[in-house]
């Protein structure tokens, strides 16, 4: 058995051997080499309550070379691509140590969802939608952690989110008004085509009133 | 889920802090943290940290800082921990009898629960006088033999633990035996020698009379015909115990020093191969083959040395852990395809997934734009019979 190997097999047994952390890495297959991670929502943040799986390939050189790690629940972070699921953190990158694990490396993940980074996003977008208005961003990210991480779902304060169980409402996953969308979508625009216009306009809380009806308008014609 | 069940040996062996106190962190402590095994030669770098020195002279080759505390290091700070590398080695013996000792322990405490339990349940007072009597009995029968097998190998170094489970009576005389070498050797060395005395040259290490110590190295060790005839006449038994004492200062004398590390960017092809000539190795691949594998020797060499003699691998041992670690590596960068066709069949679906979820970006646009998106592909280099989606996107490329 090769030291790579060796290594992957304890840390893997020292996660399972710690309840504390209640971090958990599972094989995918029979390779020991693609590993999926999980861990729950920090406490206290728009991800409470939530699982976050975490796609991990174990690369060559390992662990002289970082692990690849991608988040597989989607998420709105900052630093996490909402689309891919990709993740911007340093340790992931530059800043690897051999001496680091899967289990801290997850709970650097874990820690991540605690303390967004918007100067450095991996999702641009998100990251504006962080710096307009962080309240409106993280009614989003909660909403998100519901329908694709399990979570426990917003307090039910204002009406919007879902109408039925298990119908997922594409203007809030996109962290927009339904006024707004309703408006443009009076114009005669295809409602799909106004909540990505406007999630790229980022038409969000003190930014609508700097964006004009008519740089909408140009936006949905593009 | 074969190479889970696979066991290898980790701090999580031993029962948890609440059963077993501090074995689990003492195991902990005994490991390199970057492989995760029990020491092998290791080495303390200017920060104070300790790790294998194969595993640290492998990490400062890619980068030169202290994996544990960042703080900067280098190879020339490297130096060897003769003292944990004995402490390993004591505790690569003691540890499967620690083991053994935890794990009977933990299944006496279990029976003793029980028993209390069930006496508490059925206020039996014969079968409550009859437990306490019975249990520690076998427990010391089982705790013995292990000891006394271990003592015949090393007396020194179990010393200490048997005398803790106080046991019979002919234990004890083995370990007052022991115990009165033990005392004897460092009274020895305490004192000063005297001019008579037969001392080793701290430069040849050979024995020399301590009157005559100082002449001696002033002539730079080569008027030693007069301790020769000295040590002759005072008999082999004095030397063969000292031997095993100096052996490390014996080292110092011997012609093994570290290999320099080299940038290999400013050598020529013939250099290089010289070098690799010189090492003894094989200059079979081409110019990075030759790179990898005089850097991995360096590594493999030079960690050799940290270690203390007697752990030390010979040349030609080192140079098979180069053959295996070559190999080892040709077989992970290969990620062999061996059937192109099958292979593209298996993939068709995963291509068609990625094309398909390429294609809504930019819907309406030409087809050129899916192709682009799916370029990054490890496609095989393809046959112009495979089948599908797999066969337009190669072409494209082509």
């Amino acid at each position: 058995m090769d030291a790579r190997l060796r290594r992957v097999n304890k840390e893997i047994s020292d996660c399972k051997n710690d309840k504390t952390s209640q971090i958990k890495i599972e094989l995918f297959d029979e390779s020991p080499f693609h590993l999926k991670g999980s861990f729950p929502g920090p406490e206290g943040t728009p991800y409470e309550g939530g699982l976050f799986e975490v796609d991990i390939v174990i690369p060559d050189s390992y662990p002289f070379q970082p692990v690849k790690m991608k988040f597989i629940t989607k998420v709105y972070h900052p630093n996490v691509s909402s689309a891919s699921g990709a993740i911007c953190l340093d340790i992931l990158k530059d800043a690897w140590s051999p001496v680091l694990t899967l289990k801290s490396t997850l709970i650097s993940l874990q820690s991540l969802l605690c303390s967004p980074e918007p100067n450095d996003p991996q999702d641009a977008e998100v990251a504006k939608h962080y710096m307009t208005s962080k309240s409106s961003f993280e009614e989003t990210a909660t909403y998100w952690t519901q329908i694709y991480a399990g979570g426990p779902g917003p307090k039910e304060k204002k009406g919007k989110g879902v109408g039925g169980k298990g119908v997922q409402d594409e203007v809030a996953i996109a962290g927009l008004e339904r006024a707004h969308v309703d408006r443009f979508e009076t114009l005669g625009f295809e409602r799909s085509k106004v909540i990505d216009a406007l999630r790229r306009l980022n038409y969000r809380g003190p930014n609508i009133a700097q964006i004009t009806d008519d740089r909408v308008v140009e936006e949905l014609l593009k | 889920m074969n190479f889970l069940s696979e066991d290898v040996p980790d701090p999580t062996d031993f029962p948890p802090q609440a059963i077993a106190p501090g074995l689990r962190t003492l195991d902990g402590s005994f490991r390199c943290d970057i492989c995760g095994e029990l020491y092998d030669g290791p080495v303390t770098i200017a920060c104070g940290h300790c790790f294998c020195s194969a595993c640290i002279r492998n990490c400062l080759l890619n980068k030169q800082e202290c994996p544990t505390c960042r703080k900067s290091a280098n190879e020339v700070h490297i130096r060897p921990n003769p003292v944990l590398e004995d402490v390993i080695s004591a505790w690569k013996e003691a540890r499967p009898f620690v083991l053994g000792l935890t794990k009977r322990e933990t299944e006496r405490v279990g029976e003793k629960e029980a028993s209390r339990k069930r006496k508490r349940s059925s206020e039996n007072p014969s079968s409550s006088s009859s437990i306490p009597g019975n249990t520690p009995g076998p427990s010391n029968r089982d705790i013995s033999s292990p000891t006394r097998t271990l003592k015949a190998k090393s007396p020194s170094k179990v010393v200490k633990k048997p005398r803790t489970k106080r046991e019979g009576n002919a234990e004890v005389n083995v370990i007052s035996s022991s115990e009165s070498e033990e005392d004897s050797k460092p009274q020895a060395l305490k004192f000063a020698p005297r001019a008579e005395d037969l001392v080793e040259c701290p430069l040849c290490t050979k024995k020399i009379v301590y009157r005559e110590l100082n002449g001696h190295m002033d002539n730079k060790c080569k008027n030693d015909s007069a301790a020769k005839s000295w040590s002759l006449l005072l008999g082999g038994s004095k030397n063969g115990q000292q031997k095993g004492k100096h052996k490390k200062k014996e080292s110092n004398s011997d012609d093994e020093y570290p290999l320099p590390l080299t940038t290999y960017n400013t050598l020529k092809d013939r250099q290089l191969k010289d070098m690799l000539v010189e090492q003894e190795l094989p200059i079979t691949g081409n110019r990075s083959n030759w790179e990898q594998r005089h850097r991995q020797w360096i590594v493999l060499y030079n960690s050799n040395l940290d270690k203390s003699k007697p752990n030390r691998k010979t040349k030609a041992d080192l140079r098979k852990d180069l053959k295996r670690w070559e190999t080892e590596n040709a077989k992970k960068k290969k990620t062999v395809i061996a059937d192109v066709k099958a292979y593209q069949k298996e993939q068709k679906m995963e291509f068609a997934k990625l094309v398909e979820a390429a294609r809504p970006k930019k819907a309406g646009e030409d087809a050129s734009v899916t192709i682009d998106t799916s370029s990054p592909l490890p496609l095989p280099t393809s046959s112009s019979t495979a089948p599908g989606d797999a066969t337009e996107i190669t072409s494209e490329d082509e």
